[in-house]
């Protein structure tokens, strides 16, 4: 599943997201995915699609890729 | 799912993560030698880990501006924009800790929707413009000076002076700083001759100024927040403590695990209730009933604690042989005049003494009053210690409360008959010397047509109990707003000047100095003092223009004529009395009774300035608001000229606000606001400055006010007045030399002094040294009183009346519960507090009868609450109530059922109604509206629901407003949760989702009728970016006959599936 949104906040491998309809998303970044949590520190303002899904137990979905779009 | 075009990936190839895997692992580098816990665990993901708060350039601390818990916050900046606000660990009141609300702080500051410019909405006009704050300030000042001249009056058609104008009023000031309070009070009362200035503390906590205060002698919390960890046993009720004072909770929940037995009294199972021991429930507006059978039970079962109540309280004085109770007058008191819907209180004075009221209206309409109270210098009041005399305090209670029994509350409350002793024998057995238990209560005990009394009962149960003035004993206030108690202490509300002191009124015989300090200066206890403290506030506003030719002043202050609180501005608004309005940090269309009517009255007025963070209900009610949605008028037919001003909050400004337990602590500014955003301080200032210069050539006597207000406070760069130079004339200062006073026993009353509030005297005391600002707690060694951390009024004292913990002879109650004491050898009171009493007299200091003594020489060693006359705590009330000395059941106005203790006397006989066409009321029991309805706040969302509701993680959680159902109810009606409903009153209509829970409960009544209770947060309106529909438009503008504050927690309802019907909306 994808969503699209500006990124409002990272700490460390979390990150949380609001998306055009002012709806704010949390994410883990996967260990699987193909980036480390330090790169997220530049995305805070910036414009994004994740690439994610659900897990068990967890609210937060598991990121799985990042495209930044400006 | 998204179609938005692709964009740059942020990916790393295999080898560059292999590499990246085997330069991160420990392991090698440990075999290597490195140290496990450093060097060894590094990565490169937590090399590049910096502290969040590194790159700060500026720290400050702050205060929440949410609630009165009086959070300490650090705001940090980088470069002048705020970056963070966390707890202050230093902080003794929460300990580094935030609530969802204070959390979200910086969400706050940062909201995408505050505002940065001054907008302007011309009459009839469909959208702002953009204006410039000079342009602004300097319409406004015109619309003000313009509405002013066109109805200010000096004098009625009698001659009777006035000084004042009913045109122009004022809301807000609870939110603010006590500075900003001052400077309102200062220029729109002192100046202007305003009348209608008004704050939240009317509709949120105004019933506790009475309430306290006819007991104790002060209408404020009687002992510190942190001391509730000291309890042991603590009684919430008429509060959901845990959601709504989270962090207060905290100490509650400190008791608990030291053993306290923690009792939740409401009509909701809420997270309070899942922390007590017990939860009893109660329908809405029956907790008099309840606490009444609480005091029967005690007085019964001889469980109050004799030694303390019996010399400490007005148990064992005499009343008139005039007086009848309720019991005796079918639900009256005596001296009920069916006419005029009021009591003359001449039947509940005490046998052959008149006793003037404690409270900032200390005269009393009796006859020859000031000469009656004088019989108070010639002897203590009437009294029998053996608690025999059939009209002994006790044994009126007796009577008064027999009727309270089990059956009865159950009856009325609908809480098990068996459940409710348990409330009683839990306090009892937590009480004594070597216990004490305390009350926390908030607006579940205000919003009432008989809130004042509901505080009261507390208050008896309390001094019965000798829980007051002793270490964890007490009542607890939980105020709403951040500074809502220092918005009652320096008064921004109609009746009120700054320390309790009431504002002159037109029909008291206040026309000169020497009349008015004679009706209300008593002749003993501490009020004695009145005209030192009068005198002073005189000088402080009117300076050289004070000379004794214009009684000091009192010749140019405006006289208040009747009721001009929140309720009746809304109706003198509506028609058409009120032209001009301020609001400033309020959302009376969100929080105010009958908001369609308060929305008829914005749309009545000429013109309307709104100072904020964020657009608000109130400045777009022309826009969205239900007039324009329910098609009855159009915004072209609305003719206000509103100004919507951007407004700093804490840490964009400096200043003080003052908590729960009249704790003041100084705020700093770190950043300035966003664009145009000013402090109300700034308004007030350039607003006064703009008055004075187009009234400077005036010679008309309606001007002179203006012209003699002091106003001379240093600005800085940015023409912001120095908040500090305003809380130094808060302290006061001796005129001759200018040199700051070191606290109000240095005031006098010949001029010769200058201070704006006597109660916060002392907190500026000399220069360089405000002690709003101090920053040291208590280590863990104790005392735990905290006396250098902030400032407490009066005189930096913590638990009020601590007098009260020693007994009579000055020695502890016990040691445990050791707090202020008398050292013989010294000669003085010791403490881990300031002793709030004088700290050398005597424990068996006798007054002196014969030389007639006034003030505190007729005040004996051991009577702790020596506000009141008669120096003891007052269980029955002779003067300052206006609905009775006792409290006494009497159904909310609007109710489902008939008074079971006197069927016919159904509410409050002496509430305030304002029934017309516009405010119609639903008689009792009428089946058309069958259901009970209460209103109540969510952790996340703040009052009238600006401050959270445009802050995104606060909307997040709590996003839509709702109505919480009772299962039961929802299955009659067919009603799911996220259905939408419609709650229906005389009123209005309103449509909102459906909650259906079994927090909420149907109750067994009298006669066995069963009601259903609803409940329904009232914080929703259509700004923001969490939106419901307004709970206000249900609500009904009816008033406690002390405070005409409204009755907002208990009325009546119909409920319906569906959704409203709407008009069609225009397609263009």
């Amino acid at each position: 599943m994808d969503t699209i949104g500006v990124v409002l906040l990272v700490q460390e491998g979390r990150l949380r997201l609001l998306d055009a309809e002012g709806r704010g998303h949390v994410f883990l970044l996967s260990p699987s995915a193909p980036l480390e949590a330090q790169e997220l520190a530049a995305l805070p303002g910036r414009r994004v699609r994740l690439s994610h899904h659900a897990a068990p137990r967890l609210m937060a979905g598991i990121v799985t890729a990042i495209e930044v779009l400006a | 799912m998204s179609k938005a075009p692709r964009g740059r990936p942020i990916r790393r190839g295999l080898a560059d993560r292999a590499a990246g895997f085997l330069a991160d692992w420990s392991v090698p580098r440990q075999l290597r030698g490195a140290p496990e816990k450093t060097e060894a665990a590094e990565s490169a993901a937590s090399r590049g880990l910096r502290p969040r708060l590194e790159t700060a350039d500026r720290v400050g601390t702050s205060i929440c501006p949410y609630c009165a818990v009086g959070c300490a916050q650090l705001v940090y900046a980088k470069q002048g924009r705020p970056i963070a606000v966390e707890g202050d660990p230093r902080s003794p009141v929460n300990q580094g800790t935030l609530c969802p609300k204070g959390a979200a702080t910086f969400g706050l500051m940062a909201s995408p929707q505050r505002l940065d410019r001054c907008l302007h909405r011309a009459p009839g006009a469909r959208e702002w413009r953009e204006v410039g704050l000079d342009w602004a300030m300097d319409r406004i000042a015109e619309l003000a000076k313009r509405t002013r001249d066109e109805t200010f009056i000096n004098h009625l058609p009698d001659g009777t002076r006035v000084n004042h104008t009913l045109g122009i009023a004022s809301m807000g000031g609870a939110t603010l700083d006590n500075e900003e309070n001052y400077l309102i009070k200062k220029l729109f009362s002192g100046a202007l001759g305003m009348v209608f200035v008004e704050n939240q503390a009317r509709v949120c906590h105004n019933n506790s100024v009475p309430g306290l205060g006819a007991t104790y002698g002060r209408g404020a919390s009687t002992m510190p927040q942190w001391d509730l960890a000291n309890s042991d046993a603590v009684l919430v009720m008429g509060s959901n403590m845990a959601e709504n004072h989270p962090i207060a909770f905290r100490f509650v929940m400190q008791a608990k695990l030291r053993g306290a037995t923690v009792m939740h009294v409401d009509p909701r199972f809420t997270r309070t209730s899942a922390l007590a021991d017990i939860h009893a429930p109660i329908r809405a507006g029956t907790d008099i009933a309840f606490l009444g059978g609480i005091i029967r039970h005690l007085l019964e079962n001889d469980l109050w604690f004799r030694d303390y109540a019996l010399p400490y309280t007005n148990l064992s004085t005499i009343v008139g042989p005039d007086y009848k109770g309720p019991e005796e007058l079918h639900g009256y008191f005596s001296g009920w005049n069916d006419e005029g819907r009021r009591y003359n209180v001449e039947s509940w004075q005490y046998d052959g003494v008149v006793v003037p009221s404690s409270l900032a209206e200390g005269y009393v309409e009796i006859e020859g009053f000031a000469e009656a109270t004088q019989r108070l210098h010639e002897g203590p009041t009437p009294k029998d210690p053996t608690l025999q005399h059939p009209r002994c305090v006790y044994q009126i209670l007796k009577r008064h409360y027999a009727r309270y029994t089990p059956e009865m509350v159950e009856s009325v409350t609908g809480c098990p008959r068996d459940l409710f002793p348990k409330v009683a024998d839990a306090l009892a057995r937590a009480s004594g010397r070597e216990k004490t238990a305390a009350i926390c209560y908030a607006v579940g005990w205000n919003h009432h047509t008989k809130g004042a009394q509901i505080i009261r009962a507390a208050g008896i149960i309390q001094a019965l109990l000798g829980n007051t003035g002793r270490p964890g004993g007490g009542i607890l206030a939980l105020r709403g707003h951040t500074s809502i108690q220092g918005s009652t202490d320096i008064a921004t509300l109609y009746d009120l000047l700054p320390g309790y002191m009431p504002q002159p009124h037109a029909f008291r015989p206040h026309a000169t100095l020497a009349d008015y300090l004679k009706a209300e200066t008593n002749p003993t206890g501490w009020w004695h003092h009145f005209p030192k403290y009068y005198v002073s506030l005189l000088k402080a506003w009117y300076g050289e223009a004070a000379t004794p030719e214009n009684g000091m002043g009192h010749d140019l202050m405006a006289r208040v004529t009747g009721d001009h609180s929140q309720l009746p501005l809304t109706v003198a608004m509506e028609r058409g009395v009120i032209r001009g309005l301020f609001v400033m940090g309020q959302n009376p269309v969100v929080g105010g009774s009958n908001s369609k009517l308060v929305q008829r009255g914005l749309a009545r007025l000429e013109w309307m300035v709104v100072r904020d963070v964020a657009e608000t209900d109130t400045a777009t009610f022309w826009r969205d608001g239900h007039l324009v949605r329910d098609g009855e008028m159009r915004p072209e037919d609305i003719g206000t000229e509103v100004f919507l001003m951007p407004a700093s909050l804490s840490g964009e400004k400096a200043g003080s606000f003052t908590n729960i337990h009249r704790l003041v602590q100084w705020h700093d500014k770190v950043v300035d606001g966003p664009g145009d955003s000013r402090s109300e301080l700034w308004f007030i200032h350039h607003l006064a400055r703009r008055m004075k210069a187009l009234h400077a050539g005036s010679t008309r006597p309606q001007d002179a006010a203006i012209r003699a207000i002091t106003w001379d406070y240093p600005e800085d760069e940015q023409g912001e007045p120095d908040p500090e130079a305003v809380l130094r004339e808060i302290n006061g200062r001796t005129v001759a030399n200018g040199k700051l006073v070191p606290g109000f026993a240095a005031l006098k009353d010949d001029g010769s002094t200058a201070c704006g509030c006597w109660i916060y005297s002392g907190v500026f005391p000399e220069e360089g040294r405000n002690r709003t600002r101090s920053r040291v707690p208590d280590g863990a060694q104790g005392p735990g009183t905290h006396l250098d951390w902030g400032f407490a009024w009066p005189d930096n004292r913590r638990t009020l009346y601590n007098r009260a913990s020693a007994d009579p002879a000055g020695v502890p109650w016990s040691e445990g519960k050791r707090l202020a004491w008398w050292d013989e050898q010294a000669g003085e009171w010791r403490s881990h507090d300031r002793v709030d009493f004088p700290t050398d007299k005597r424990p068996d200091f006798e007054p002196d009868w014969e030389s007639k003594p006034a003030g505190m020489d007729a005040i004996r060693g051991d009577q702790p609450f020596f506000m009141i006359p008669d120096g003891v705590a007052g269980l029955f009330v002779p003067s300052g109530l206006k609905d009775g000395p006792l409290p006494e059941h009497y159904e909310p106005t609007e109710t489902p059922v008939r008074n079971a203790l006197h069927p016919g006397v159904e509410g409050n006989p002496a509430a305030k109604r304002w029934a017309y066409d516009a405010n119609p009321l639903a008689a009792p029991a009428d089946p058309r509206w069958p259901h009970a309805l209460t209103t109540f706040r969510l952790t996340e969302h703040h009052s009238g629901g600006t401050p959270t509701r445009i802050v995104p993680s606060t909307s997040e959680l709590q996003p839509e407003g709702f109505v919480e159902i009772p299962t039961e109810l929802a299955r009659t009606l067919g009603i799911a949760s996220t259905d939408w409903v419609v709650l229906s009153t005389p009123r209005g209509e309103i449509e909102t989702r459906a909650l259906v829970t079994d927090r909420l409960r149907a109750f067994t009544l009298d006669g066995g009728r069963v009601v259903h209770q609803i409940g329904m947060p009232w914080h929703y309106g259509w700004s923001g970016i969490a939106t419901g529909d307004i709970a206000n438009v249900l609500t009904a503008v009816v008033g406690d006959p002390n405070t005409g504050m409204h009755e907002n927690k208990a009325l009546v309802c119909a409920l319906r599936p569906g959704r409203l019907a709407r008009p069609l909306q225009e397609v263009g």
